[in-house]
């Protein structure tokens, strides 16, 4: 998607400069200058920095009025930062996110592990920008994952549902189709997402402070916290999986929700958690998150079917040559 | 109202329109499409968004769905092809009529009528006028229709036929042609008048009615 554009550049910048191949091929006598050749040109394949969003996804974060809090700190959640070093807790709903990013060991075999970096940090970056602009909070980094929270004191469980909804679906796009299209150039396949979703209700959430002194985080006791990461091992490859709490706040696109045993023929998948003396259970569903994407207002669907985040063009970035071809199939009428 | 087709070729719908959904309508005890239709051009580049109503008609696939342009982007006048009340007046009834007869197949229906109509009006935003012309308005429209599509201009000729044709009496085919050239079957007229045979009585009625007026 055209949102994600510059941070393709990057990856691709990185590809091309940092390919071990092309060093191995070369005569003995440059082989020290392509060293030198390669490591510049990933220098001029930029870290992104830590404190913007590149300027494509910039222009999505000004259409949706969005002001990306680059000073947040890991485990440290702004609405529960209070709680730091105390022995308090307090009781209030969050949206549970994690996302899996699942790389490829291949991009060692194919690149020095300079560009490895850039591209694996480009893609993380990525992923990061993405929840800052629809007011995620990252809570944790882990591994190769990202814990978000969405929502907060100031938000309602249904907006903040339709946050964590719009950006992982974004990012999900980005790696199945942008991120895929460009590594698969070099043979690179198995770069995909999996993410989990759940909504934990004020009752069901404590936060607290865990660990001791700087050795500790303002986070989560809920199940529902515990569950995303379970629901995101249930999904499919770049697919998302969410729990019912979450549904039960979508006010439309019940549509695109179905259970996860609908898909997995088994039975025993329709539920993530149950607690059979209380009769509890709890639901797990697939979500169709490319229907979703498309039908959102600012995203665009081409003839060819792909995705891209469009405003109406200005009247002089329209030329009538090219809406001709279409419109000249139209011979109006009127009998009214 | 085929309700099974319709719901197996909104799944074409969707895919290619994906900001367009469905509901049923009491009122016009048919499916109705709703939602927002965006508009490119051939380069991909997004021009612009219109809500549309598609009401498919309690004879779908064999009605003529109306198209209602809901958010007033474009002008509801005359000179724009949409009624005060938003109807879009996509082509000469007569060619829809004809389609519909042989079935609509809705996502065709939508790229080769409603899209280009929205496509049509933004080229006469900027253009002021349309890419390919436009049919007289009202009964002159059809005097037009019958003369480019059917190659019949005379309303004597016209009248004669269509009287015929509700009576259910045209010529056998190894008679004189009505215009006297040459044998039914190898005349042009004949092309034209199985064209008219297809469309629905109260359309030829009203045709009759014009083209007597214009004697």
């Amino acid at each position: 998607m055209n949102i994600y554009q510059d941070y393709l550049d990057n990856i691709q910048l990185a590809m091309r400069s940092g390919k071990k191949r092309k060093m191995y091929t070369e005569s003995f006598d440059s082989f020290g200058d392509n060293i030198q050749k390669g490591l510049s040109a990933i220098n001029l394949a930029q870290k992104i920095s830590d404190d913007s969003l590149l300027p494509s996804l910039k222009e999505l974060a000004k259409e949706i009025g969005s002001t990306p809090n680059f000073n947040q700190k890991l485990g440290l959640h702004p609405d529960f930062s209070h709680l730091k070093g105390t022995n308090d807790t307090e009781k209030h709903y969050i949206i549970s996110t994690f996302i899996d990013i699942k790389k490829s060991t291949d991009l060692f075999k194919k690149y020095l592990p300079e560009a490895v970096l850039i591209v694996n940090d480009t893609i993380q970056k990525a992923a990061i920008h993405t929840c800052l602009i629809f007011g995620g909070y990252i809570h944790r980094l882990q591994g190769d994952g990202l814990f978000v929270y969405y929502g907060g004191k100031n938000v309602t469980k249904e907006e903040g549902v339709k946050q964590a909804l719009l950006s992982t679906s974004l990012f999900s796009y980005f790696v199945k189709n942008d991120l895929k299209m460009v590594l698969s150039q070099d043979g690179i396949e198995d770069i995909n997402t999996r993410i989990g979703i759940d909504l934990g209700h004020d009752d069901d959430v404590l936060w607290h402070n865990a660990g001791i002194g700087e050795i500790s985080e303002v986070t989560t006791c809920s199940l529902h916290t515990s569950l995303a990461p379970k629901m995101q091992a249930f999904a499919t490859s770049n697919g998302i999986v969410i729990g019912d709490h979450v549904k039960q706040e979508m006010k439309t696109d019940h549509d695109l929700i179905t259970p996860v045993c609908h898909r997995t023929g088994n039975e025993s998948d329709r539920y993530i958690f149950e607690i059979r003396d209380e009769n509890f259970r709890y639901t797990q569903h697939d979500f169709d998150w490319l229907k979703f994407l498309k039908r959102q207002d600012f995203i665009i669907t081409d003839k060819e079917n792909r995705l891209s985040f469009q405003l109406p063009a200005p009247y002089e970035a329209r030329h009538s040559d090219n809406i001709r071809p279409i419109a000249i199939k139209s011979y109006p009428y009127y009998n009214f | 109202m085929d309700v099974k087709l319709f719901k197996k070729q909104f799944s074409d719908v969707e895919d290619r329109f994906p900001k367009l959904r469905y509901i049923w309508s009491e009122e016009f005890l048919s499916m109705v499409i709703i939602g927002k239709l965006d508009i490119c051009d051939q380069k991909g580049v997004f021009w612009d968004s219109y809500d549309i109503l598609l009401i498919t008609g309690k004879n779908y696939p064999f009605s003529v769905p109306i198209l209602i342009e809901t958010s007033k982007k474009v002008p509801h006048e005359e000179e724009r092809h949409i009624s005060k009340e938003g109807i879009c007046c996509m082509d000469m009834d007569h060619k829809l009529l004809k389609v519909a007869s042989k079935g609509i197949h809705l996502c065709q229906f939508i790229l080769d009528y409603v899209y280009p109509f929205f496509a049509n009006q933004l080229y006469y935003d900027q253009e002021c006028e349309y890419a390919n012309g436009e049919w007289s308005h009202h009964f002159e429209g059809i005097v037009e229709f019958y003369h480019q599509e059917l190659q019949l201009s005379d309303p004597v000729l016209i009248v004669k036929f269509l009287e015929r044709l509700l009576t259910n009496s045209l010529p056998p085919r190894n008679s004189r042609c009505l215009c006297g050239s040459k044998k039914y079957k190898d005349c042009k007229c004949k092309q034209s008048i199985d064209f008219l045979k297809g469309l629905p009585t109260h359309r030829l009625q009203e045709d009759l009615e014009g083209f007597r007026k214009l004697i």
